[in-house]
């Protein structure tokens, strides 16, 4: 393995690796990698036809990799725990022809998501029935605890501390009254992403989570929005429908190797 | 073909069904996605010869056909 330093350094190597047929689940930006490099979180692994990158986290490293098609890519020289997860529609199929080597390298499929969209011009959602109020910086802590609390660390996506900050100061996180739950989103192209919602469990089945996504949808009201749900998550998968959110064909498969 | 030609040929392939002589905001309103501006940007480095980076797989050059020849362009 190699530690990256710097972009300059990776660049070429991204670049060498954009070839017709390749299959990849590397679609961060370039900001994305110059953070990852300026936090010393990034290495890589060359191999013929392909590249692994190595996103280092806090007792994990998140994978993405590159493979020119027909190639079998080798073991991930790592220690520690790895976690993948491969987005795709039904038409990648370079991407699902991977998934017996995966197994074959000792990953362990975890679960799968489910994306869902809602169109802009969907109808207004129902009123909150809870209090809800907008995050802000100040709760910094208290979500993070709520994260910690309620996403695996390893597979809930959870933002970076500066992440949150930021999302915290442009009004892109909900609390319930009582701070026993709350709803996360981010920008994407098509308007905004659902990144995490919870609600505490004695409390659900109540419209909670509810009253959190009509706070959210009334605030940006307009715009089209996406989530990823797992798809054993039956209450879930409900709330977002109920919502006008349906499948837009794309799936991911979230899979770890244990160090 | 002319360029304009091949680069439909390359969207249409990657993206059927799409009308991409009409679009303008293909990526802003996730016609096209994260995974199909790597196929796009392998394909037309193959076809025009040209280097892109990571740094060009930007919203801005890819909402139209017209950014992506703009950006062609600019590559050669």
């Amino acid at each position: 393995m190699e530690k990256i330093l710097d972009y300059g350094a990776l660049a070429p190597l991204l670049r060498e690796q954009l070839r017709p047929g390749v299959a990849t689940n590397a679609v961060l930006s370039h900001e994305d990698y110059v953070r990852a490099i300026a936090g010393g979180g990034l290495d890589i692994q060359r191999f013929d036809g392909g590249l692994y990158l190595f996103l280092r986290r806090n007792g994990f490293s998140r994978l993405c990799f590159y493979a020119q098609q027909g190639v079998r890519p080798p073991a991930p020289e790592a220690d520690g725990p790895l976690v993948m997860e491969i987005a795709r529609r039904e038409r990648d199929t370079a991407l699902a022809e991977l998934d017996p080597r995966w197994e074959g390298l000792g990953f362990a499929r975890l679960f799968r998501r489910l994306r869902l969209k809602r169109p802009a011009d969907a109808p207004p959602p129902s009123a909150s029935a809870h209090a809800v109020r907008p995050g802000a910086p100040e709760d910094q802590d208290l979500i993070e605890e709520l994260l910690e609390r309620y996403y695996d660390r390893r597979t809930g996506c959870l933002p970076a501390p500066a992440e949150l900050a930021q999302d915290l100061a442009r009004g892109q996180v909900w609390l319930l009254e009582g701070d026993e739950g709350f709803l996360h989103i981010a920008p994407c192209p098509v308007g905004f992403q659902v990144r995490h919602i919870a609600v505490d469990p004695g409390l659900r089945r109540r419209g909670c989570a509810q009253s959190l996504l009509s706070a959210a949808l009334t605030a940006r009201q307009g715009q089209a929005s996406l989530v990823w749900i797992r798809d054993d998550n039956v209450p879930s998968l409900g709330l977002f429908q109920k919502n006008s959110y349906v499948p837009d064909g794309w799936t991911s498969s979230v899979w770890l190797r244990e160090g | 073909m002319d360029m304009r030609e091949q680069l439909l040929a390359i969207l249409t392939e990657t993206c059927p069904g799409v009308d991409f002589t009409r679009e303008t905001a293909l990526v802003d309103d996730g016609i096209i996605e994260s995974l199909d501006l790597v196929t796009i940007v392998s394909e037309i480095m193959d076809t025009f010869q040209v280097e892109l980076n990571v740094e060009d797989l930007l919203p801005e050059n890819f909402n139209s056909v017209d950014d992506m020849l703009r950006l062609i362009r600019d590559a050669r």
